[in-house]
């Protein structure tokens, strides 16, 4: 394999540097008539890396894929794959490998020739074809269904079967859109973990769409979190999450309160209600991000800290219960787990403590309402 | 109570229409082949004895013979070139924008609404002014025409029902543009285009009204045949040639049945 | 064949796929035999009909010039405008019962599960793929003298003696009835599959007994089938010949027939263009105004419900 097959293998032959960039889109943006779809949106990907995509649905992130992909032409800016300009290239010009949403697959032909379509393309000669047909059949542990037609899979079979049929043509960068959206809860998080290994294990850049903010922080080696078209964010999921940027990617990323106050001289914190947290933060107005994990309730040592708070909601989750705290005119979320049956209602008393080291307050900057 | 009285009242006079309905529509083509077996000399209700005879007579009788040779071989024709140019029409209107596709989609269809004598009329001038009234062309640009609307019709409900998102994928695994068209459109929308075939076909082998000004030559069609015939005289030799053309549409109508489902015709 | 376009340097090759710079050729290409044979098989046809009704001769094509003679005949005889006012009142009773019984059963048929749809969508578009002389022969079988109806007739003693069914006007409606009703059950059907059937559901919920969901509900979202099939019936009807001339024979005149006599028996084929022409063109015009008063009261309330 490693003789014959060299020249198709573009992973190895080219330059391997990490910091090599596969997809690099410059102040890329796509107008329809007066809707901007994407606006001005600059990121990249290096060499085997996996950045996702992450915002709500109508933020630009599909309309992005698919510009990378071909699909869309974009009104300016450039997208190259491994250095060349691809910018007005059709798809099929293209160095990447797509997952699509409904996975595509074509209903006439079987697993194999599904598999096989790419590299029939791409004038592999059938020898080779056959041999990568059975090599990715074996990657995504289907090698019994090779001559079933997409009809006769279940869902998570076909995904695999997609994943393999993009990957079968060693692409640059392989592009998924959305690729968990059609499968049911529980075989998500499996499909997810499968995928991972599987993108991890041929080591390919990846570009990965979704809305899914776990998805996103299990999968991702660096996210780009984009909302109304714009770039709000990229960084890596730790970053993303403990370091927010904006109230947007911190509302959008798990749970969270967001007060808007004001940081005095003392670098106090003072919400607009009058919810006051003790810290040294940067004078000037700012929104504080208060995660639940943040909030606990009051041992008895620490008395002078503790806060009075009211319950307004209590929503039960099983492992842990999630409250909406009425402190000082401020709403604030908590999660906790409560021994069975003394679960907090409405109306209840709580004293909690808040800690403050870990809470980030978002400075307002007259850009970002 | 009112209301409980208004939908029974519904349901049973919707069932009633229904069953009337459906009997109306299948009657006439029964009765034809029943009529067809008879062993008596005359149309008569119900008929009397059962014979091959008729069938035999129609089999034997050169006119309804050499007209059902010109159908065939004029639906034949109109079936293949309706397909391809029905198809690169249906395409078009389908995939690209252009200005004017509202009125090329309206021409298109425009056939439906040009009533029959009109047609009919100005092909006949049309083809004495070019003096090509002796020759097949007249019938088989005339039957072109009228299956146009039915070709691109039913290929446009194909390409529409298509997944586009197939395209797709097929030319991110580098397929070229031609390649995607034949390698996953066509394949995958092969019963429309058949069904469209068959259309084309129905259209042509039945026409009588369009057709009926344009066998002022020699060509003469089987529905013609059939009404210069039934417009002098009125017996079982008809009934048997109707027969056979009842049995070729309803082979038809199975046949699209298969491929596509005939409530896709509307 | 459509991408005749050869790369002048590598450069080129790497700027812009053909295919899409070209798309308007392309389309083009692909228009061109269909939009060639529609315009020079319907469309030259039909307007040199148009001219040819202007001309001032009463036999085939000799003559030149050009008159109104032939429209001023026609309108200035009360017999063709009689068979002309007959004409379209006739096509506005088959469009009607095509309309009333079309409905249950499009309606219906759009309800049913796929099997048992099958057959009987199998009969309904059996009319329309069945060449029509065959049709209208089966009607004279059921019509005739000796026919069924007649032989049912008085071996029930309804009738004494079999009576003439044949000729007479109902006896033409009920054939272009049968013929076209297809037309009118298909579009029916189509728009109907459209509809949700949550729809109705919701407004049973809503305590709509079955008359109220159908007249609130379904119709004013039928209207654009129900437009459809009305139109095509209509126009189908009142140009309608053969059946005229076999069912209705001398007696009963509808303009169709009378063009066909025109020009086929008598040869008089600017008359019977112009003949011809009245017809197409009064008959889109009454198409047209009953599309604009029902688009004008009914799609906009319609539309309003449905969004």
């Amino acid at each position: 394999m490693l003789a014959s097959s060299k020249e198709y293998e573009n992973m190895e032959d080219t330059a391997q540097d990490v910091g090599d960039l596969v997809v690099q889109l410059q102040s890329v943006s796509r107008h329809y008539g007066e809707t901007v779809a994407v606006a001005n949106v600059s990121l990249d990907a290096r060499r085997g890396e996996l950045v996702c995509l992450l915002g709500p649905s109508g933020c630009g992130k599909t309309t992005t894929l698919r510009m990378v992909a071909g699909f869309v032409e974009p009104t300016s800016g450039t997208i190259s794959i491994n250095s060349i300009n691809m910018t007005h290239q059709p798809p099929y010009r293209r160095d990447t490998g797509m997952v699509f949403q409904s996975y595509a697959l074509f209903p006439h032909m079987t697993v194999a020739e599904n598999i096989a379509f790419g590299l029939e393309n791409l004038k592999w000669p059938r020898a080779e074809r056959e041999s990568r047909v059975k090599e990715m059949l074996k990657l995504v542990e289907l090698s019994h269904l090779a001559q079933r037609v997409p009809s006769q899979l279940s869902g998570g079979q076909q995904q695999r079967i997609a994943l393999a049929r993009a990957l079968a043509m060693r692409p640059a960068v392989l592009l998924l859109d959305e690729p968990f959206s059609n499968l049911d809860a529980q075989l998500r998080v499996r499909m997810r973990e499968e995928l991972r290994e599987v993108i991890r294990g041929v080591n390919v850049t990846t570009l990965f769409v979704t809305h899914d903010q776990e998805e996103a922080l299990t999968m991702s080696d660096r996210i780009v979190v984009m909302n109304s078209g714009q770039v709000e964010q990229v960084g890596t999921p730790g970053e993303i999450y403990e370091a927010p940027a904006t109230p947007f990617v911190a509302k959008f990323i798990g749970w969270c309160s967001l007060l808007q106050g004001t940081v005095g001289a003392d670098g106090t914190f003072a919400s607009i209600a009058g919810l006051r947290l003790a810290g040294k933060w940067g004078v000037g107005p700012g929104t504080a991000v208060i995660r639940p994990e943040q909030i606990k309730l009051a041992t008895d040592g620490a008395a002078g800290q503790s806060l009075s708070a009211r319950v307004v909601q209590s929503h039960y989750y099983g492992a842990a219960t999630r409250l909406v705290l009425d402190v000082d005119g401020e709403r604030l979320t908590m999660q906790e787990r409560f021994p069975f049956g003394r679960h907090p209602t409405h109306g209840d008393l709580l004293s909690i403590t808040i800690n403050t080291n870990e809470i980030r307050i978002l400075p307002s900057t007259p850009a970002k309402s | 109570m009112r209301s409980d009285f208004t939908d029974s009242a519904m349901a049973v006079s919707g069932a009633f229409i229904r069953a009337s309905v459906y009997a109306m529509l299948a009657l006439p083509a029964i009765l034809v082949i029943v009529s067809s077996f008879t062993s008596g000399d005359t149309m008569k209700f119900p008929p009397r004895g059962f014979s091959l005879r008729w069938y035999q007579k129609a089999v034997e009788n050169e006119l309804f013979m050499s007209a059902l040779w010109t159908s065939t071989y004029v639906a034949v024709l109109v079936a293949i070139i309706a397909l391809v140019t029905g198809f690169a029409g249906a395409f078009a209107i389908n995939r690209f924008s252009f200005p004017g596709k509202t009125f090329v989609q309206g021409l298109a269809f425009s056939p439906l609404i040009v009533p029959a004598v009109v047609l009919g009329i100005g092909l006949l001038q049309l083809f004495a002014w070019l003096d090509l009234t002796q020759t097949i062309y007249p019938l088989l640009l005339g039957h072109l025409v009228l299956a146009i609307p039915y070709v691109v019709r039913t290929i446009l409900a194909s390409l529409t029902l298509h997944d586009r998102v197939l395209e797709e994928a097929a030319m991110n695994l580098r397929a070229t543009p031609l390649q995607v068209i034949r390698r996953i459109t066509l394949p995958l929308i092969l019963p429309g285009l058949l069904s469209a075939a068959i259309f084309a076909f129905v259209t042509s082998f039945g026409n009588a009204t369009v057709s009926v000004f344009l066998t002022y030559g020699g060509n003469v069609t089987l529905p013609v045949q059939i009404f210069a015939y039934v417009d002098t005289s009125y017996d079982p030799l008809v009934a048997a040639v109707s027969s056979i053309m009842i049995v070729v549409t309803l082979v038809v109508i199975w046949a699209i049945e298969r491929l596509i489902g005939a409530e896709r015709v509307a | 064949m459509l991408t005749q376009y050869a790369p002048a340097t590598v450069k080129d090759r790497y700027v812009r796929e053909p295919l899409l710079r070209h798309r308007i050729v392309t389309a083009a290409l692909l228009l061109a035999p269909m939009v060639l044979l529609l315009v020079g098989f319907m469309v030259v046809p039909v307007l040199q009909l148009l001219r040819s009704s202007f001309l001032p001769s009463s036999h085939l094509l000799d003559g030149t010039g050009f008159s109104l003679v032939q429209y001023v005949r026609f309108f200035s005889d009360p017999y063709y405008s009689s068979v002309l006012l007959e004409t379209f009142v006739d096509g506005l009773i088959v469009s009607l019962i095509c309309l009333v019984l079309g409905f249950p059963m499009g309606y219906s048929l759009a309800r049913l599960p796929p099997l048992a749809r099958r057959w009987r969508t199998i009969i309904v578009i059996m009319p329309l793929t069945l060449s029509l002389v065959v049709i209208v022969f089966g009607w004279l079988i059921i019509l005739g003298r000796n026919g069924l109806l007649n032989s049912v007739l008085t071996s029930l003693y309804i009738v004494s003696s079999p009576k003439q069914l044949l000729f007479t006007r109902p006896a033409v409606l009920v054939v272009l009835v049968q013929q076209f009703l297809p037309f009118m059950i298909l579009s029916i059907m189509s728009v109907v599959t459209q509809i949700n059937p949550v729809l109705e559901q919701a407004a049973a919920n809503l305590r709509a007994n079955r008359f109220v969901t159908f007249r609130k509900v379904i119709v004013p979202l039928a209207v654009p089938g129900i437009l459809v099939g009305f139109n095509l019936v209509f126009v189908l009807s009142i140009s309608a010949f053969i059946t005229p001339r076999l069912i209705g024979g001398s007696r009963v005149a509808m303009l169709g027939s009378l063009i066909y006599e025109r020009m086929m028996s008598e040869l008089n084929w600017p008359s019977g263009a112009a003949m011809a022409f009245v017809l197409f063109v009064s008959g889109l015009g009454f198409t047209a105004a009953f599309n604009a008063l029902a688009a004008s009261r009914l799609i906009v309330g319609g539309r309003r419900y449905a969004l």
